[in-house]
């Protein structure tokens, strides 16, 4: 336990506040959202803010809701906001899926969907669904505004592709296709509150028999979470079955780069990313609706 | 006839086995209780412990000049500041208060900044220079049993040995015809009570008084008198409820208390001293983490004839508690089950790790492990069924425990096993799991069972007695002073149901106050399942003393003999004639108007228990609490998951005192044994903790809760205890980790050896023997 070195506390009035204080502050200041990532690592010292903006007053950053053929979720969204949207639940159920086991309750009503993506923990739970379904990051800063690809957005472990005067203020994501199924599997070590050792996501487009479209995404088996574009090419254009989708679930451990450390050694990772790809795609092919 | 002979024989009784609802128990589900840091008042002085950083070091100097310099920090304190012994070493003195010469893990205290607010002692506490000449450690028992180890302390790295020598075993395996040999080997656990330590200290004039979540009151006084030079009297003990302590506070507030004292004498302030999470994981007490190898043989018609076993308890640091966890541990080596010929050598380790200590179940639940596994491989290999192997050799009066005791009564352990299988229908059960796995292939289901027992009280013959008093207020409204701590047990509890039901009042008339030192004489700790039964039986000795004087009283004033004097809901009534009546409170008010006595203290004490250390056989404790525990699990072969779809219990209670506070002690400790058997391990690299922390300490959470949807109280009283009652808090606990490893060895065909079973052992060991077989 050491002390918390004092810092500079900014409540913004609005976004566009906010963006001016990250503007003048950017490379020394942390964004406050649900805290739940961020109070720990200050506590605990691994990071030592010297101003800290607190955005989570900003409601206007705070919504789901379809525009157009977009969903567009806040980054102030919280967990359970998303778990409880009848959007969410209807169009993106991977997403709901794995809102549903992320933390606790107490976590989920704090967290929210901007802070477990900007955290860019490798076992963020909101990264294996959000990548399946191709979602795109809006961020801006005093300079404007841009659209970052989810998959351009992890760049390390708790490292994203933000500029330091940059806010991710949107998430926007497609609906799930129609004739597709998906699914979410957490492998945790407790049934709450608990940090995945392997998470997968899977979301497939069917066409009759044959798969149109394949998409998978693994967490906490690589510095970032990471999607397995080969593991997927073995499905697209294939006719689905057991067989098929278990041989193709043994190529993603050439996809992942695991390690060991006290919540799983890096050989029970790759095992159970197969088992878990294998899982979600039988899961995800039961759920297309035909 | 003797007040515990006539409560044996009672009848009617109004609240004694009754379900009752805790009266404290929307108190805290609202959150309203004041714990120890609720007392946190302006002016009072916060304390920081510095800790070594090293594992095995000499300290060459301690420079507190920078820390003293810091605003608000008033005073640092080393060993060279205690002015008596700078000794609180429990069963031998081999740990120092504050380090001295060395330090002999990481996180044993150094010093101690005292400063007017958090901030300035946690700044001081980093600048207190500590040069260290680090030396050699070692890790691992069987490391530091080599004569090549490092020395941790002058006398050897052995801090103890026990032995049992009875029968003959070379004999015994002659006759055997299937002999089962295995080692075992259990890890550290943390208490992981949601409430840290936390001591307050009041400096008075030529006196102090401690104010803290605590089990041992009495103990507490005893190491700050010693610490400060100080009579017992000059020390006063105010117990405050607790956030949870399981073992962990019963050694640990003892061993900071005296730090608050030593700051708030030298500064004359009161000092609040509270560890922090990553404290307490750090530098408080842990289960022993165990090696046990074990030998177990029995005759073709399934009866036991010897067992043979070695046990390893890793004690770090410091010897603590450990020569009393090894003696409980060596004493029930065999398990509730008659063997004749037993050899028993038991070693408690020292390394340069945090020191373990008392902790539920207090070494029962590692020996049991060991035990219970055995005689499921012992069943397997007979092809006996598990349940009717166990019945062939299960403790009954007049059969001797492994230490010789012969047990002549409350010995429910056959009956309790029998209506357990009978009540969940153990052979259809097993029959349908069977089946079911069969058909089934990820999913494997099994059912496990283990038997436990677990001597109630001290070990090791220490002697034992508690104290309680009973005030009747001029309103009839009745003060009871408990000697037994508030744990979240409901201990004072049951003794309040004790109370009223003696002296016939509503429950709602007993104010219970826990420990005072100043209040009561000595009532010995709240541990080894002794509060119930002993406080409550000294509670039984006052009320019943009171309730003379209230019966001569009532008496004189409705003009009858004492005989004919009835007490029911707080109505004095003549037999023979209920009109004629008074109530309670007149004859309260009456006992002062005439000069009776309105208080009374309550004693128990404990039968003789003694043990001849040549060969460890004696009697060993007063009376065993009997348990059986029957587990379901599934488990998932595509990840190694195990789920424990549901835990039955069955218990010889001696006497429910209050069958939901039984259960309610059953959930809890099957969900702490639910965290040893599964996820709990306290990980190290270099002698320091890497897992100091919920996120990566796993403990179950409420989603992980277990169901305990049988429960079956079996009631052989004990005479020696107020209704025949006996402790029940750790007994559940206990047979939770065999029952589990049995099941899953039901379901796989596997048998685990070493605890936790994660889902990653569980998964190698699948594919093993998947490539073993094709």
């Amino acid at each position: 336990m050491k002390l918390i070195p004092p810092y500079r506390y900014l409540r913004p009035k609005n976004l566009q506040e906010a963006v001016e204080q990250l503007g003048r502050y950017g490379e020394e200041a942390k964004i406050l959202a649900g805290g739940t990532d961020l109070i720990p690592m200050i506590r605990d010292c691994l990071i030592t803010p010297k101003t800290m903006i607190d955005i989570s007053f900003l409601d206007e950053l705070r919504y789901i809701r379809e525009e157009g053929d977009m969903i567009k979720i806040g980054a102030l969204a919280t967990h359970s906001e998303i778990l409880k949207s009848p959007l969410i639940n209807g169009k993106t159920g991977v997403l709901a899926k794995a809102e549903k086991v992320l933390g606790a309750t107490q976590i989920r009503n704090r967290g929210t969907i901007g802070g477990n993506l900007c955290n860019a923990s490798p076992a963020a739970d909101t990264a294996p669904p959000l990548m399946v379904l191709n979602a795109k990051l809006k961020a801006i800063s005093v300079e404007g505004e841009r659209i970052i690809p989810i998959e351009e957005f992890f760049t390390g472990p708790r490292k994203n592709a933000l500029k330091p005067n940059e806010i991710l203020v949107e998430v926007q994501v497609s609906p799930e296709p129609e004739k597709s199924g998906s699914s979410f599997i957490k492998l945790g070590r407790r049934r709450a509150l608990t940090l995945s050792v392997v998470s997968t996501a899977a979301l497939i487009v069917m066409d009759g028999v044959k798969c149109r479209d394949a998409r998978i995404a693994l967490g906490a088996v690589a510095p970032t979470p990471v999607r397995a574009k080969e593991t997927e090419k073995l499905l697209i254009n294939k006719e689905l079955n057991g067989e098929v989708i278990s041989s193709a679930a043994e190529k993603v451990v050439e996809e992942i780069n695991p390690i060991t450390d006290v919540r799983g050694s890096a050989e029970y990772r790759r095992e159970m990313s197969k088992v878990l790809t294998k899982r979600c795609l039988l899961e995800a092919l039961e759920s297309v609706k035909r | 006839m003797g007040y515990l002979e006539e409560l044996l024989v009672k009848e009617g009784l109004s609240l004694v086995g009754k379900r009752v609802s805790r009266p404290d128990a929307l108190d805290k589900v609202l959150g309203r209780p004041l714990f120890t840091a609720d007392k946190l008042t302006r002016g009072m002085l916060w304390a920081k412990i510095v800790r070594s950083k090293y594992p095995h070091a000499i300290i060459k100097r301690i420079d507190k000049g920078k820390a003293l310099g810091v605003p608000g920090v008033l005073t640092v304190l080393t060993a060279e500041d205690i002015p008596g012994e700078n000794q609180i070493g429990y069963a031998i003195p081999d740990q120092p208060l504050l380090a001295m010469d060395k330090v002999r893990f990481v996180g044993e205290p150094v010093a101690v900044v005292v400063a007017e607010n958090e901030e300035a002692a946690e700044k001081g506490a980093e600048l207190v220079e500590i040069e260290y000449e680090s030396l050699p450690a070692v890790f691992d028992p069987l490391e530091a049993l080599k004569p090549v180890a490092p020395r941790i302390h002058e006398s050897g790295n052995i801090a103890t040995t026990t032995i049992i020598r009875k029968g003959d075993v070379e004999k015994g395996f002659r006759e055997a015809d299937v002999i089962v040999e295995n080692t075992y080997k259990t890890q550290r656990q943390e208490h992981a009570y949601l409430e840290t330590e936390t001591v307050i200290a009041v400096p008075e004039i030529n006196k102090v008084t401690i104010l803290a979540c605590m089990q041992s009151p009495w103990l507490i006084r005893r190491m700050v008198a010693k610490v400060l030079g100080y009579k017992q009297s000059k020390v006063r003990v105010i117990e405050l409820p607790a956030g949870g302590a399981f073992g962990g506070k019963d050694d640990m507030i003892p061993m900071i208390a005296p730090i608050a004292a030593l700051a708030a004498v030298k500064t004359g302030k009161p000092v609040f001293l509270m560890f922090k999470r990553d404290e307490t994981f750090e530098a408080s007490n842990k289960r022993h983490p165990s090696i046990i190898r074990y030998k177990s043989g029995a005759t073709k018609d399934g009866k036991l004839v010897a067992v043979e076993i070695e046990i390893i308890y890793e004690t770090g640091a410091y010897a603590n508690r450990g020569p009393f966890v090894l003696w409980r541990a060596t004493a029930h080596a065999a398990g509730p089950y008659e063997v004749p010929n037993v050899k028993v050598d038991g070693k408690l380790v020292y390394t340069n790790r945090v020191f373990s200590g008392s902790f539920r179940g207090f070494g029962d639940p590692q020996i049991h492990f060991a035990a219970e596994s055995q005689m499921d491989e012992l069943a397997a290999k007979l092809g006996m069924d598990p349940v009717e192997f166990r019945l062939k050799n299960i403790l009954k009066p007049g059969l001797t425990t492994t230490c010789g005791q012969v047990v002549d009564q409350s010995v429910g352990v056959e009956e309790a096993l029998r209506k357990l299988a009978e009540k969940i229908n153990w052979e259809k059960r097993k029959r349908e799991i069977e089946e079911y796995n069969r058909e089934s292939k990820r999913k494997l289901k099994g059912i496990g069972v283990a038997c436990a027992y677990h001597g109630i009280s001290t070990s090791r013959g220490a002697p034992d007695w508690s104290a309680a008093a009973v005030i009747i207020n001029e309103d009839g409204t009745i003060t009871y002073k408990g000697g037994i701590c508030r744990l979240g047990q409901g201990s004072l509890i049951g003794h309040a149901k004790i109370v009223a039901e003696i002296l016939g009042v509503p429950l709602s008339y007993i104010q219970i106050e826990g420990p005072d030192t100043d209040a009561i004489p000595e009532a010995r700790p709240t541990h080894g399942s002794r509060g119930l039964m002993t406080g409550g039986t000294a509670a039984a000795d006052a009320a019943s003393k009171l309730r003379r004087n209230i019966v001569r009283v009532a008496s004189e004033m409705l003009e009858c003999k004492t005989e004919d004097i009835e007490i029911k809901d707080a109505l004095i009534y003549v037999k023979p004639d209920p009109s004629r009546n008074i109530p309670f409170s007149e004859a309260a008010k009456e006992l002062y108007v005439r000069g009776y006595e309105t208080a009374a203290y309550g004693f128990y004490r404990a039968p003789k228990r003694f043990f001849d250390p040549k060969t460890g056989l004696g009697v060993a404790y007063g009376v065993y609490v009997y348990i059986v525990n029957i587990a379901e699990v599934e488990v998932d072969t595509w990840t190694g998951q195990v789920k424990v779809e549901r835990v039955h219990t069955a218990a010889d209670v001696g006497k429910a005192i209050d069958p939901d506070l039984i259960e309610q002690q059953f959930h809890g400790a099957i969900a702490q044994g639910l965290g040893l058997t599964l996820t709990e391990d306290i990980v190290f690299s270099d002698g320091k903790i890497l897992n100091n922390n919920y996120t990566d300490y796993v403990i179950p959470t409420v989603k992980d809760r277990v169901e305990v949807p049988t429960v079956v109280l079996v009631e052989q009283p004990y005479k020696g205890a107020a209704f025949g009652a006996k402790g029940v808090a750790e007994a559940a606990l206990i047979p939770t980790p065999p029952a589990i490893t049995n099941a899953i060895r039901h379901a796989t065909g596997i048998r685990f050896k070493e605890l936790p079973v994660t889902p990653e052992k569980v998964y190698f060991a699948l594919k093993k023997r998947r490539g073993e077989k094709s």
